[in-house]
């Protein structure tokens, strides 16, 4: 366990549209975060507040009419935002996996169980395009390398075209050199990768044909001898032995299906293997659905509202078993929600949504004991918790129109603690501490001192004392 | 809350059962979605409803306002009776039919041998005889048992009818807002409809009764002409408020009314209910699975667990003292808003099968506290009185 853990992906300055008849609706307006190995980051917001846009942008599922207009995704050295569809089938699934929110139109209802969880494994099963892909992976890195390079150098040149001082022309021929330097350099490591992948492949067949006649030959001298009937048996596992060295068969994906079901808690998965969804309820399908995602040991997933649809007792049973994975298998988890109370316990990072924006970022703690932002301080006190008695204290109003995004902050028409400014310019990110920060005027220098709402204050300092006294806690 | 003892309660439903049948012969299914629930529902008050999917609490809700057919018991509002089954009757009925047939055949088999074994003629007459009177003696309690138990089946038939002016004293809520309103009529029609059907046909009045709840429910009287789809979803939540309030009802059944909606609407909607209640005195039963929502809103609280009614007391009293199991876990599994608490919470997992042992002392709903009742046997009674102390 590295203390620093390694960051596996970074979004920048994502920015989604939609192309409607009325217009461009902005969805997602400059989004930046991060993801850490074996971490949670949840999202929170409303509906429409671009949360579930930004995480099908990661995973390159947009809808038709939806087009990235700026930012990145990087995952792994690579940007995902670059990335064409034919090569995103590697990514996407294998690397990413995702869960949706309704588990019973996430399903295909007239297929069984077992075929749905081991479809993916039988279609991405050939063994021997996985291991010429593994040998010419070098020469494949040092192409996408050089791609981004060149990537950058345009930017660069865009961002040069765009700005008004220094010496525009020579910086400009400056770059255009790099530029067709990098696209020779990019054409050379094509025809080597090119090449890398066609010595691969003859390798790969070469050792697959050894393998084969190796064991033909045994075959061959089992059939020889007298015994038939033990040796049968033998036979088949041979033959069966071959199969698997060239791609996943029925057997082997059964038997990890099996694996996994077991892992999601499905009692008797053998006898559940062979049903249909409708046999299941919504708990046990979002288990079906969880198995289905784990079946390509995704890095990282992605959970879009994956207890919404589900009640109390099934969601806890739920959350826990999301936990118990991410420990497992040290996953990276992104997890969607409009409810806070459920990431309470999920979330080592929480992102706050609003318009599109990210308007509250910082550690679970910092977020439920320290929120700066008026919105979180409107979502904390709009939900009743236990213990509250007093009129809650509702957001005024709907969220606003994306066909045309508010100048200001998107928040100042339903927040009480507004100012001049927040209908004039949008606010930047304030830092509060290393992992906190919060986009509010409020955090301004020269703004006056508002404190957060006298319900939440309370709430805070109640959670704060009854926590020092665990007991006591688990009575109430 | 302690003198409600004497109060007549607005609601009363005594036994309520509801068993869908599905299939015939093998395949037969009958799905008991309501199990003999009893409870009563006080003016002015709000009673909440929470248990898992599944568990019959929409159901229960649906049938005390008929939209389905109780399959036994009774369901008294206002102190009239406006809904019973008679299963049991039926069910009373072939039992006895059942036993007194086995009696019969036991008495025949008894004398027979009797009659087979005794030597003279004579005797064999009077045992003959005998026989007759002892089958006809039973045939006669059989027939009088039947005829009482149909005259109550007939009864509760008869009363049953639609009494339509009452039963508009009884509105319901309806969780989707989006498929609970027709997309082709305007919100104004929507509203109207129930008085139109009330029979109230002068235009005029019509329009300032629909203004009026519009109003109530927070909404313009320039949203009247529009149709559903260009309201938020909170607004249209309010016009399924406006259109159960604009017949002036006494009672009103919300069924999940904030499930659908996003947080920052729910509070608005939670408000508008809260409102309602203080301004007008409506009575509402609210049914929901989301336990701090209905903490916040009910006074009091029935927890429901396959088909059954486990507990039952004050929010406050129910929350501080949950008895029953189930209760128990399902309290343990609310997220709560504080990251230090939820990685200390422990989450107990209710399994009835460990918990219970109802073989030979099966369970009742007691009265184990005042106004806190609890579905427990014999000797968990006990252990829980011993929890309360």
């Amino acid at each position: 366990m590295a203390n620093t853990p390694e960051k596996i992906l970074h979004v920048q300055d994502l920015t989604v549209s939609f192309k409607t008849t009325q217009g461009m609706v902005r969805a997602v307006r400059g989004v930046t975060f991060d993801v850490f190995k074996g971490k949670t980051l949840a999202i929170v917001g409303e509906s429409g507040s671009g949360k579930s846009v930004s995480s099908r942008a990661i995973m390159g599922i947009l809808a038709g009419n939806g087009v990235i207009d700026d930012g990145q995704i990087i995952y792994r050295g690579q940007d995902l935002t670059k990335v064409d569809e034919e090569h995103y089938h590697e990514l996407r699934g294998n690397k990413i996996g995702m869960i949706f929110q309704d588990p019973m139109s996430s399903l295909n209802p007239i297929m069984r169980i077992g075929k749905q969880i081991t479809e993916g494994m039988l279609l991405n099963g050939n063994r021997l395009k996985e291991r010429i892909k593994q040998k010419s992976a070098d020469s494949k890195n040092i192409l996408s390398e050089k791609l981004n390079n060149l990537d950058e150098l345009q930017r660069k040149a865009t961002k040069v075209k765009k700005s008004d001082f220094g010496n525009k022309a020579a910086e400009l021929t400056e770059i255009k050199l790099d530029i067709l330097k990098a696209k020779k350099e990019i054409k050379l490591a094509k025809a080597d990768y090119k090449k890398a992948t066609a010595v691969a492949k003859k390798e790969v067949y070469m050792d697959y044909r050894t393998e084969q006649a190796r064991v033909n030959d045994q075959i061959k001298a089992l059939k020889d001898t007298s015994n038939q009937g033990s040796n049968n048996a033998k036979i088949a596992e041979l033959k069966e032995q071959l199969i698997r060295y060239k791609k996943v068969t029925k057997q082997e994906a059964y038997e990890r299906a099996i694996k996994i079901m077991k892992e999601v808690g499905i009692p008797e998965p053998e006898r559940r293997f062979t049903q249909y969804p409708f046999q299941f309820s919504g708990g046990m399908r979002q288990r079906i659905v969880i198995a289905i995602a784990l079946t390509a040991s995704p890095e990282i997933l992605i959970c879009d509202e994956p207890t919404t649809a589900l009640d109390v007792t099934i969601q806890a049973q739920i959350l826990e078993l999301i936990n118990d994975l991410k420990k497992e298998r040290n996953l990276s988890v992104i997890f969607i929600t409009h409810d806070l109370g459920v990431v309470a316990n999920m979330a080592d990072s929480i992102a706050v949504m609003y318009a599109g924006k990210i308007v509250e970022m910082g550690t679970s703690e910092e977020i439920f004991y320290n929120p700066r932002h008026p919105y979180t301080w409107a979502l904390l006190t709009s939900m009743p918790d236990l213990d509250s008695k007093d009129r809650l204290r509702a957001i005024p109003g709907t969220p606003p129109n994306m066909l045309f995004p508010p100048i200001g902050d998107a928040f100042a028409e339903r927040n009480e603690y507004a100012m001049k400014i927040d209908f004039e310019r949008q606010p930047p990110m304030f830092k509060i501490s290393e992992t906190h920060s919060a986009a509010t005027w409020l955090l301004h220098p020269d703004a006056p001192k508002v404190e957060m709402p006298k319900i939440i204050r309370d709430r805070i300092e109640r959670m704060l004392n009854t926590t020092s006294k665990p007991e006591e806690a688990a009575n109430e | 809350m302690n003198n409600r003892e004497n109060e007549m309660p607005i609601l009363e439903v005594k036994n309520l059962k509801k068993y869908f049948k599905s299939g015939r012969g093998k395949t037969k299914l009958v799905v008991k979605a309501i199990d003999d629930v009893s409870f009563n529902i006080y003016k002015g008050e709000v009673f909440g409803l929470v248990g898992e999917s599944g568990c019959g609490k929409t159901t229960t809700g649906r049938t005390i306002i008929k939209l389905y057919d109780p399959t036994d018991g009774e369901i008294f509002f206002m102190g009239q009776r406006i809904g019973a089954g008679h299963q049991g009757l039926n069910d009373n009925i072939s039992e006895k039919r059942k036993e007194v047939r086995v009696a019969v055949q036991q008495l025949k088999m008894e004398y027979n041998a009797r009659i087979s074994a005794s030597p003279s003629a004579e005797d064999q007459a009077s045992l003959k005889k005998e026989l007759a009177e002892k089958i006809s003696v039973l045939q006669k309690e059989k027939q009088e048992f039947i005829r009482k138990n149909k005259l109550q089946i007939s009864e509760r038939k008869r009363t049953v009818d639609q009494d339509t002016p009452l039963m508009r004293k009884m509105q319901m809520i309806f969780q989707d807002p989006i498929a609970s309103l027709d997309p082709r009529m305007t919100v104004k029609e929507i509203i109207a409809e129930g008085l139109r059907i009330a029979g109230v046909k002068n235009e005029k009045e019509i329009i300032t009764r629909v203004n009026k709840v519009l109003e109530t429910v927070g909404l313009l009287p320039e949203h009247a002409s529009r149709y559903p789809h260009e309201f938020s979803g909170g607004q249209r939540q309010r016009i399924g408020i406006a259109r159960a309030l604009v017949v002036n009802p006494e009672f009103i059944i919300a069924d999940e009314p904030v499930s659908a909606l996003d947080v920052s609407i729910q509070a608005q909607v939670i408000n508008l209910l809260n409102d309602l209640r203080h301004d007008i005195g409506i009575t509402i039963m609210f049914i929901a699975h989301d336990l701090s929502v209905i903490k916040y809103f009910s006074d009091r609280i029935g927890v429901m667990y396959y088909g059954n009614l486990v507990e039952l007391a004050t929010a406050d009293e129910l929350f501080l003292n949950p008895l029953h199991p189930y209760t128990r876990s399902l309290l343990s599994a609310v997220p709560l808003p504080d990251p230090r608490y939820e990685k200390t919470r422990k989450r107990i997992v209710y399994k009835p099968w460990e918990v219970h042992n109802y073989e030979n002392n099966p369970p009742r709903l007691h009265e184990i506290k005042e106004g806190h009742f609890v579905q427990a046997n014999d000797e968990e009674i006990e252990s829980y009185m011993k929890i309360l102390k």
